[in-house]
């Protein structure tokens, strides 16, 4: 028998705008059921009407073959507990107070300030089972976003109800909390044998703990089934419009979901390229990684891995475009990309410590091959710089992070506000680079 | 006043000691002094007429307690009680800190009402010097419908915002019509102008009869305070725990309005007290409805009743109009509350 019957729903917002288009899903006792898409899906309106907060069109949804709206507004509290995506507080109410007013539909005594027992036990156990009870005298304003989220779930429990729709629980708690609360969660649907319906924007963490997955896209069920029968990398990428890519992980049994940042080739093809690769020399002993990102832009404009030879204690930089074989080797690739900083998995790679990031905020319809330039001077005259430091015995673990904030604008000297140093000493640098480019070019 | 927060025996009991002796003291101030004995004396007279009194006092003094100053008191506790109440509901279903029974545009409909009497000399049949209060309390009644009729057509969901909105036109709508009668009065400009400052004075026990029937109508706002704390979280939360919103809100409205319509026809429109009394109880003992409502019901009557013995003695024998003693001896206490609450917070 299933505990949640949803049958054709259609419901939308106005008179014309069908936000929810005939959506018909089961749900049984024990099960957990994911609910994602696309913002704009409809998840959150279908959820609201299955809260009963929201009238459908048409169709109906049953609980416990008992049709939504044959119950009163406290049988379908009993039944139904429901999480708004957002829940704003209006008062100081301390954090009992707020569980308590999950009891509502229990509590009919004319005179209000008494609490039966039951009520107190069933609050107690409600907030013990979220690790909440000693903040119960707490103002629930002052509780951190976990606790709160914590707080507002034990308000749910009170409820005592069959079934819970959860409205994006997780929003913006950190990976511990989000942790527990899924664990929560997922424990109490098995434990107590009943339905939860939770509307996830992590399609990762649906994936792990959802046993089934109703995928919603403009309004109609994409699919409904086990996760990994849902996630499926061409329809992800249909529905959500992105390179989403997914593999199956052995381990824990479920699809795990993934995607790329976005590639870089046709930007890389304007740049006046004047350094090759030379696969026969590259053994970099030492190395420098020089990026140039535009964030206004939003992508890596011209990503380059750099890696300076240095077999002969010697460091040599190519000018002009000659290539002098024997002296330093340079190994172009713009295929890779470096973000991480001088550790993680790369750093074997390229060398600890040697790396120098360099981001230089664009300013947007800068000609490209102006841009390529200006990269191209930049990276120069770092490894000139950087040379020059090495020999004077100066770290290069100190050149981990050159930011450049402003943006850049044609003809515009840079005053020192505008320049965000890690450190000092690149800053020195990065100046009378950015001087030497605009007298150069300018 | 620390020890008090959780402590709602001493709270309740604080509560009733206040306002018996904030009665008496009000009953025997004035004028004409009466010892304390004496009044409570007559005051116990007055309310419990079975008991064998023997009021060894002059007929004087016995005559001005029971007849004027003792209903005049007792308005004043009424009107307060009631704006206090009526103002911690609308805070709690509007969910907004600025909220007071005056924000819907109820109490408007009455003041237009009352003034349009004092303007145009309406004397009705068989209602006689009671006309201006049941000419008010029904152009409240008539504005509360106006308002739920506009705002459930505007939207089948009504959300509080609307509400909020709907209750500052129809207030600036009859505030204009007000403007307009008063631009035009001649002779009654004193007579308008004092209504609209509030006053309690001269009342006399009639119209204490006529709040009494508003006031136990209020009474029934009590059992919904749980329904009000639901409400704190917006009216999908409180849907959604149980609360059957449309029936809950238009209770809760109407019960409020019934309140301030009946304040306001019987005494005018008194400010400060309903916006701020449900706030500073709230600061005191948190806002939990089931506290704050009897609590502010309280407050307020306890408070009106002491503005206005200021109010008649401060300056005698000329009175000053109670709102402006309610504004001036309230908003310094609230700013010491407000100012101690937030330091605390601070440490």
């Amino acid at each position: 028998m299933s505990e949640v019957q949803v049958e054709n729903i259609t419901a939308g917002y106005g008179k014309s705008s069908t936000v929810v288009d005939r959506v018909s899903f089961m749900a049984g006792a024990g099960e957990m059921v994911g609910v994602v898409g696309p913002n704009g899906s409809g998840k959150s309106t279908l959820l609201r009407v299955m809260a009963g907060l929201h009238e459908a069109w048409s169709g109906s949804i049953q609980y416990k073959d008992k049709p939504l709206n044959s119950f009163t507004s406290s049988e379908r509290a009993k039944t139904v507990a429901y999480l708004p995506q957002f829940d704003e507080l209006a008062a100081a109410y301390s954090a009992r107070q707020v569980v308590e007013m999950g009891r509502y539909a229990y509590q009919k005594s004319w005179w209000p300030a008494a609490n039966n027992k039951k009520d107190e036990q069933v609050i107690q156990n409600a907030m013990r089972q979220m690790h909440v009870w000693t903040k119960r005298f707490h103002s629930f304003h002052a509780l951190s976003g976990g606790e709160k989220q914590r707080v507002l779930l034990a308000r749910l429990l009170a409820q005592e109800p069959e079934c819970l729709l959860l409205d994006e629980p997780t929003n913006h708690l950190d990976i511990h909390y989000r942790i527990e609360l899924l664990n929560y969660i997922r424990s109490w649907a098995s434990e107590q044998n009943r339905t939860v319906i939770v509307v996830m924007h992590d399609i990762q963490a649906a994936a792990l703990y959802c046993d089934r997955v109703l995928m919603l896209s403009e309004g109609r069920v994409e699919a409904f089934d086990e996760p990994a029968a849902v996630f499926d990398e061409r329809r992800l990428s249909e529905v959500y419009q992105a390179d989403i890519r997914v593999s199956l992980q052995h381990e824990i049994k479920a699809p795990a979901v993934y995607w790329r940042p976005p590639k870089q080739e046709d930007n890389i093809l304007n740049v006046p390229l004047s350094w090759s690769e030379t696969p026969d020399q590259c053994q970099a002993v030492s190395s420098v990684t020089l990026n140039v990102y535009a964030p206004s832009l939003k992508k890596l404009v011209y990503g380059t891995v750099l890696s300076v030879d240095k077999i002969n204690g010697d460091l040599h930089i190519f000018e002009d475009g000659l290539r002098r074989r024997s002296a330093h080797i340079i190994h172009f690739s713009p295929g890779m990309r470096i973000w991480k900083k001088s550790s993680g998995p790369r750093e074997a790679v390229f060398g600890a410590g040697r790396s120098c990031f360099l981001w230089l905020h664009m300013a947007e319809g800068w000609p490209a091959q102006e841009i390529s330039a200006l990269q191209l001077y930049i990276q120069r005259k770092a490894f000139e710089w950087m040379y020059y430091h090495t020999n004077t015995g100066l770290s290069l673990r100190a050149l981990e992070e050159i930011m450049v904030t402003a943006p850049v604008k044609k003809n515009e000297t840079f005053s020192e506000e505008q320049l965000h140093w890690h450190y000092l000493h690149i800053g020195e640098l990065i100046e009378s680079l950015l001087d030497d480019y605009n007298s150069d070019f300018g | 006043m620390r020890w008090l927060k959780n402590n709602y025996t001493s709270t309740y009991l604080l509560m009733v000691g206040a306002f018996t002796g904030v009665l008496l003291l009000a009953v025997s101030m004035g004028s004409v002094a009466v010892p304390l004995s004496i009044s409570t004396k007559a005051v116990l007279a007055q309310v419990f007429p079975f008991l064998p009194f023997s009021l060894e006092t002059t007929a004087g003094a016995e005559a001005i307690i029971q007849e004027v100053r003792l209903p005049r008191v007792l308005l004043a506790a009424a009107v307060g009680g009631a704006l206090g109440l009526a103002g911690a509901v609308f805070q709690g279903l509007l969910r907004n800190p600025l909220a007071d029974p005056y924000t819907l545009g109820v109490s408007s409909g009455s003041s237009l009402g009352a003034v349009a009497v004092l303007y145009f000399g309406w004397q009705l049949p068989l209602l006689g010097s009671f006309t201006l209060p049941v000419v008010s309390i029904i152009c409240g009644f008539l504005t509360l419908a106006v308002l739920l009729l506009f705002v459930y057509s505007v939207e089948r969901t009504v959300r509080t915002e609307t509400m909020i909105l709907a209750g500052i036109i129809i207030t600036s709508f009859l505030s204009a019509f007000m403007s307009l009668l008063i631009a035009f009065s001649g002779e009654e400009l004193r007579q308008i102008i004092q209504w609209l400052l509030g006053s309690v004075s001269r009342r006399g026990w009639d119209y204490l009869r006529l709040i009494v029937p508003c006031l136990l109508a209020g009474a029934l706002l009590l059992s919904q305070a749980r329904a009000l704390n639901a409400f704190a979280f917006g009216e999908d939360s409180a849907s959604s725990v149980g609360v059957n919103v449309p029936r809950t809100r238009m209770l809760l409205l109407a019960g409020a309005s019934v309140l301030t319509g009946g304040a306001v026809a019987v005494s005018g429109t008194i400010g400060f007290v309903g916006l701020v009394i449900p706030h500073m109880i709230r600061l005191l003992w948190g806002p939990d409805h089931k506290h704050l409502l009897p609590l502010s019901f309280g407050g307020g009557a306890v408070f009106l009743m002491l503005a206005d013995l200021i109010a008649r003695t401060v300056a005698a024998p000329v009175e000053v109009p109670v709102g402006v003693i309610t504004a001036l001896a309230g908003a310094p206490v609230f700013a010491l509350l407000l100012f101690h609450q937030r330091r605390r917070r601070w440490q």
